[in-house]
């Protein structure tokens, strides 16, 4: 009985890990040396598909940058928050944009943390951009000449998100979730604990009675 | 015999396999002579080598009684083959309408084979109570109604050539086939009359009860929110093109002239529409017949720039470079638009055409995925059928053009009832005379969603072209390959929101098509998707795949 309770809580904290919504982060670090000093504009949209989106979140978080940001910014839609400050969007608006002007420096970093979950018909989308315009117009540190993107994240139809690069000065590199860190970890140890514990109960060669009525006590071996 | 009955069969294995989403074909058919029944043959879409229908249903009687088909392989005796069901209806020499293996049905408790009595056109019967004898056998197509959706898809079978050059001469006997996709059916006039005039500059033969009455016609409702720039406002979509979008036929009539495609054509057709896509600023230009520049300039227009209700000639005869003028109290009046056409007369199609495959029988396709030039005109009947036609396309290296009942222009020969192939621009080529083949229409039905499943990507909205962008992805969901082209009619979008790389429109809104000519089970096809947002309002639509 013991055994099932463990098996038991074990197993719903493998499904807790997988239902609730998926969290997954992202370190951006941008190399703009190149275009240090430019007076430019940097720009973040999260937006829903055409379809049916389930709903999902982005939050900017650890904005830094030795160039300076030009306030004020021009957020449209679901978007709060002011950089280097933390930014939050949602996909429940067509257009979720943060959009501000800014001289460059040599880098600039943040974390794009997602939350998503499965469902629906559509999938919704996150882009960073940098203009050397202030106005936005005129695509900086990209090969994406036609929409100026420097990387789009894609929120697939299973939660999943799918990275597409587009600048070679930007990388983006998945960061491991620290809640799902500890749930896996905490299942982990769990499945250890009964395994040693199997373990010791059990002696090699001794069949143990199965256990049908009061089984509060282990049955003695006979 | 038995090598054709594998060949067949394996065609209606394929058949059943790649599952046509186009609707049925129908044909009333007679027989005559040693006996006599008449009634409807249901086919699938053509298929096998040399191409043929698989007949699926009849309906009818044979003296009196209802007759049933036998499934393929199901009748024979003891001298003859069992039936394989193909209809073969190009009513060709060498191809009759059946093969030897023949039709079956039942009718009374006899079973019953009509087949090919080689040599020619020449049928013979058995049956299972043991007679036989020779009768006459005739099919005539039934169009299905197909502007019932809004794409038609037209398939054509034609003959063996019987004038040959080059390649045609050996291997053969060859002959045209085509399928193309369109959205013909869509066809929409526009209806208009003006006020009455109320002011004069020259003599124009007009008086003050004189007004103008117009009607366009369009292969496809004209988009919503179109912006010709010849209007006051901003956002032109269709800038320096002055014959964006020409009417296929019309009519302008002020009481003294009339101007019809007859004896006149158009050297500007720019409009203005709103979001229901109705017309609501208009410049049209024409020229009179027959030529450039002469004799004759013809202008009603009612955009911001121009005047409103306002006719304006430039007629040689009333005096070298004279414009006179009509027009009325400035009021606009509006466009009707009316329902959709069930006919169409001789125009070019060219930009209603979805997909299209067009093979001469030698191993040669030119279709829209290998052609860089295609010019398509046909005239329709009320039925949708295709009564004349010239049909050109060109790749990197060959041509084709099919062609019957053509009389101009003059750079084609004229011809009663002739196809045509050219390869390679060499001379090669086989010819067909006095018998135009046979066309069929159909209406592509709809996808279920038991077939194909609709997804997107999240929508992007770029700064520098100033749209939204993503991905619809569809994706056969079914047990079996579906077939093409699958365009994608995005209904009920968003009221101020413009695909703005539509590959057209038809009744139910802007299509977008995948180009791909078919999806086996679980395969997946990609297209782009470009909006216009004006007001970053909510981008929603309906997909239907068809």
């Amino acid at each position: 009985m013991r055994y099932q309770s463990l098996l038991f809580v074990v197993s719903l904290l493998s499904i807790a890990s997988l239902s609730s919504a998926d969290v997954i982060t992202y370190d951006v670090t941008v190399n703009t040396s190149s275009i240090s000093g430019t007076m430019g504009s940097l720009d973040f949209q999260f937006n829903p598909g055409p379809l049916l989106s389930e709903p999902a979140t982005v939050q900017i978080l650890d904005f830094t940058s030795n160039g300076t940001l030009s306030p004020p910014p021009f957020p449209t839609g679901d978007v709060t928050g002011a950089l280097p400050g933390t930014l939050s969007f949602d996909n429940l608006s067509a257009w979720n944009d943060y959009f501000e002007a800014f001289t460059y420096g040599t880098m600039l970093s943040f974390e794009v943390s997602i939350s998503s979950m499965s469902g629906g018909t559509s999938g919704s989308a996150f882009a960073f951009s940098m203009f050397s315009d202030p106005a936005g117009t005129i695509p900086a540190l990209t090969a994406d000449t036609t929409n100026g993107y420097s990387f789009t994240v894609g929120v697939n139809l299973d939660g999943s998100t799918t990275v597409t690069p587009l600048s070679s000065q930007t990388t983006v590199a998945a960061v491991p979730e620290p809640d799902n860190l500890a749930l896996v970890g905490t299942a982990v140890g769990l499945m250890v604990a009964l395994l040693w514990f199997r373990t010791r109960r059990h002696v090699p060669g001794q069949i143990l009675p199965v256990c049908r009525l009061n089984c509060a006590e282990p049955s003695r071996p006979l | 015999m038995k090598a054709t009955y594998r060949v067949t069969l394996l065609a209606g294995a394929t058949f059943l396999f790649l599952a046509n989403h186009a609707t049925a074909y129908q044909f009333s058919f007679t027989i005559t002579g040693a006996f006599s029944a008449s009634g409807t043959l249901t086919t699938g879409p053509l298929t096998g080598s040399p191409l043929h229908y698989v007949i699926t249903a009849i309906s009818g009687t044979q003296a009196g009684v209802a007759m049933t088909l036998l499934a393929p392989g199901t009748f024979g005796t003891s001298s003859h083959n069992l039936n394989d069901n193909a209809l073969y209806p190009g009513s060709n020499p060498l191809f009759p309408l059946l093969d030897i293996d023949g039709l079956s049905f039942e009718a009374g408790g006899v079973s019953y084979n009509v087949y090919d009595a080689f040599p020619g056109p020449i049928y013979g019967v058995v049956s299972s109570s043991g007679s036989s004898g020779i009768v006459t056998f005739t099919v005539t197509p039934t169009p299905l109604s197909p502007f019932a959706t809004p794409f038609t898809t037209y398939t054509y079978q034609g003959n063996a050539y019987n004038t040959c050059s080059g390649t045609y001469c050996t291997g053969g006997p060859y002959s045209l086939s085509a399928e193309f996709t369109t959205t013909l059916g869509n066809a929409v006039t526009y209806s208009y009359q003006s006020p009455t005039f109320t002011n004069f500059i020259g003599n124009t033969g007009l008086s003050t009860s004189s007004f103008v009455s117009a009607s366009v016609t369009y292969n496809n409702p004209l988009a919503s929110n179109l912006n010709d720039c010849k209007g006051s406002s901003g956002g032109c979509t269709t800038t320096g093109n002055l014959l964006a979008d020409v009417p296929s036929s019309w009519v302008f009539s002020d009481g003294v002239r009339q101007w019809t495609p007859a004896n006149s054509h158009f050297y500007v057709a720019v409009v203005d529409t709103n979001a229901a896509g109705n017309i609501v600023e208009w410049d049209f230009t024409l020229y009179t017949n027959p030529g450039f520049m002469d004799p004759e300039i013809y202008t009603i227009s009612c955009a911001g720039n121009l005047g409103c209700d306002e006719v304006v000639l430039s007629d040689a005869t009333l005096g070298a470079n004279t414009n006179v003028y009509a027009y009325g109290p400035g009021s606009q009046t509006a466009w009707t638009q009316g329902a959709a056409l069930s006919s169409l007369s001789y125009a070019d199609i060219t930009s209603s055409i979805v997909s299209f495959s067009i093979t001469d029988g030698s191993g040669l396709t030119i279709d829209n995925n290998n052609a860089s030039y295609k010019d398509f005109h046909i005239s329709t009947e009320a039925s949708g059928g295709i009564t004349k036609w010239l049909i050109q396309t060109c790749g990197s290296s060959c041509n084709i053009q099919m062609q019957t009942n053509w009389l101009s222009p003059t750079s084609f020969s004229p011809g009663a009832d002739f196809s045509e192939t050219t390869a390679g621009f060499a001379g090669s080529y086989g010819l067909i005379s006095n018998d135009p083949g046979i066309w069929t229409a159909s209406p592509l039905a709809a996808l279920t969603a038991t077939q194909i499943a609709t997804t997107a990507s999240g929508l992007l909205y770029s700064r520098v072209t100033r749209t939204y962008n993503g991905t619809l992805t569809i994706t056969n969901i079914s047990d079996t390959a579906l077939s093409g082209p699958f365009p994608v009619v995005l209904t009920s979008l968003t009221p101020g929101v413009t695909l703005t790389n539509a590959s057209g429109f038809v009744q139910g809104g802007p299509f977008i098509n995948p180009g791909v000519s078919s999806l086996s089970p679980g395969q997946s096809v990609s297209v782009q998707l470009q909006f216009s947002n004006p007001s970053n309002a909510l981008i929603h639509f309906t997909p239907i795949v068809y």
